[in-house]
């Protein structure tokens, strides 16, 4: 099981890197990066070094994040279009270690792309004489779980819908969009405006932002270590959370993908 | 070896979503050893036995065994099958190296560059073995897909209309591999439409049509399906036995076609009449005569019962 395992997840890992869309994304966020990153780096006093360095890293996880947020949607949505999925099925190994394959390359990538941004990130600290704050290996870390979230839940979505589709759901139905309109709807039951149609949609929508996963769950109870990057004996204990949080995501997801790639036809039917 | 009863499969299809038989209860049984041509037309339900022979598509009913199993997708059974798929939905991001290692180990083969090398080179495919397979040939993925059939050298091969984008050498040179894969015990079953490459290799023959099966036998047997003619031919004479049909006198020759009925009144009018018999030989229907005509059978008979 291990050594097919890898086989499916080698050949993803050489899909996302002779990806010419892959590396178009890559080129075209790092062009990005560099453009907003670069200023930081020929100015700036000894004293505000820490905070340009924590900026580095902030936009280090972020590129690292978005840039595998979408493979796992990518490589499903490529092998259920061009049907090569029928060459895995029609041969020992079952349908789940293919699909956990998908997971397993897309978080690859993900805790590869942290792991540069930790190691760039300590490089400048030495550079620039800053001391290394463990934090920013905490937020590393902590970018990886919530990579994973985002990587499960758009698998999952492109086993089912067409990735464009499955990237307008994502962008649409996220935790975001779903605290904002509870929010809305809260605040408009509150004052007393709204109605029928409030009361109507209220209970709907805080139905869907309680059942949507959350992509940082402990995002305000970790802001101090975003702030100063020290680490205290709680705030390992939410890493330790996210960790269990994003994997429990990650298994609803893969059930659910599952479920999805079962009810497909991968044969021609003439 | 494959074993159906009863095999359906239908699809609802269109705005009304009606439902469309591919698949109208097949019976068939394949044993070891044997080489099956199936036949039909454009949606006759070749791809969609193949598809239930492979697990791919689930049957609406009935029953179907493979290797004395229902075949699921990714069920270990397939380390004894070797499937060749219509279309040529190979990794195009791996090199046919890569390609071969993957499915390869997949199937459990141990030493793929070994056991690829003798198939890529009968199908002088050994020089790209480094190209990518999305920047291959048509007939380039076929021998991919030809070579990764055979790699683990499978009890069974399910082959989909497998000389398609061949070209002629490369389709002798498959003919001989599928030969020799069937006299070591391979089973084959090949969906084609191309007639004259099932009556090469195949000795029986399946035609379904409309998701029926409508004839099933030998080679020799279906072509025998249609009342064979004589082809006749007598030195020049100014009348001619009445038996002949379609007399024509060519080159110091009559020439025609006598029905088997009529034959001996031929030959007795040859000798009353003392003409000189220069050749009569049985006119067999080929294949392709064959399956015209017992598809033709078949719908006209749908027509006079429905």
């Amino acid at each position: 099981m291990g050594e097919r395992l890898w086989l499916h997840t080698a050949s993803h890992l050489r899909f996302y890197r002779r990806s010419r869309i892959v590396l178009g994304v890559g080129l075209g966020i790092l062009a990005l990066w560099s453009l907003t990153m670069l200023p930081l780096f020929f100015g700036g006093s000894a004293a505000s070094r820490f905070n340009q360095l924590r900026g580095v890293a902030a936009q280090l996880t972020s590129l690292g994040w978005l840039l595998s947020a979408a493979l796992g949607l990518y490589v499903t949505s490529a092998h259920l279009r061009n049907r090569s999925l029928q060459v895995i099925l029609t041969r020992p190994g079952s349908p789940q270690l293919w699909l956990a394959s998908v997971f397993v390359s897309a978080l690859m990538v993900a805790a590869a792309m942290q792991a540069i941004g930790a190691v760039v990130t300590l490089a400048l600290s030495l550079a620039w004489g800053v001391p290394y704050q463990i934090g920013f290996a905490y937020m590393a870390v902590d970018a990886v779980f919530e990579a994973a979230i985002i990587i499960a839940m758009l698998t999952t979505l492109g086993a089912v819908l067409h990735p464009v589709v499955a990237l307008l759901v994502a962008l649409l139905f996220n935790d975001g969009t779903f605290a904002s309109l509870r929010f809305g709807v809260e605040f408009m039951k509150a004052q007393g405006h709204g109605g029928w149609f409030t009361d109507a949609v209220r209970p709907l929508v805080i139905a869907i932002h309680t059942a949507l996963p959350m992509l940082d769950p402990f995002e305000s109870r970790t802001a101090s270590v975003a702030q100063s990057m020290r680490v205290d004996g709680g705030d390992w204990g939410y890493l330790a959370a996210t960790a269990a949080y994003s994997l429990a995501v990650t298994v609803v997801c893969f059930l659910l993908a599952d479920v999805a790639l079962r009810r497909r036809s991968f044969a021609t039917t003439t | 070896m494959i074993h159906t009863e009863g095999l359906r499969v239908s699809y609802r299809a269109g705005w009304r979503r009606s439902r469309l038989e591919a698949l109208a209860g097949l019976d068939l049984r394949v044993e070891a050893g044997e080489c099956v041509g199936l036949l039909g037309h454009n949606g006759a339900g070749k791809s969609t036995a193949l598809g239930c022979f492979l697990g791919l598509i689930r049957p609406t009913a009935g029953r179907v065994a493979i290797l004395g199993q229902t075949p699921a997708a990714g069920a270990e059974l397939f380390r004894h099958v070797g499937y060749l798929p219509e279309e040529p939905v190979y990794h195009g991001h791996l090199t046919v190296r890569e390609a071969l290692t993957y499915y390869g180990r997949l199937q459990g083969v141990v030493d793929v560059e070994a056991a690829s090398a003798p198939l890529l080179e009968r199908l002088d495919m050994a020089r790209w073995r480094d190209l990518m397979v999305s920047r291959c040939s048509k007939g380039m993925k076929q021998k991919l897909g030809i070579v990764q059939c055979l790699l683990h050298a499978p009890r069974l091969l399910l082959l989909d209309e497998p000389m398609r984008g061949l070209d002629p050498v490369a389709v002798m040179a498959f003919r001989e591999l599928l030969a020799d894969a069937n006299r070591a015990g391979t089973t084959i079953v090949m969906s084609s439409h191309l007639l004259g490459e099932v009556e090469q290799l195949a000795r029986r023959v399946v035609i379904l049509d409309r998701g029926r099966l409508v004839a099933d036998g030998t080679v020799a047997s279906l072509t025998r399906h249609r009342e064979a003619r004589y082809d006749v031919a007598i030195a020049a004479t100014e009348t001619w036995p009445p038996e002949i049909d379609g007399p024509v006198a060519v080159d110091g020759e009559v020439r025609g076609t006598v029905a088997p009925a009529a034959l001996h009144g031929f030959f007795d009018r040859v000798r009353a009449d003392r003409l000189t018999l220069i050749s009569c030989a049985l006119e067999r229907a080929s294949l392709e005569e064959a399956y015209m005509s017992i598809v033709g059978d078949a719908r006209r008979g749908e027509v006079s019962h429905g």
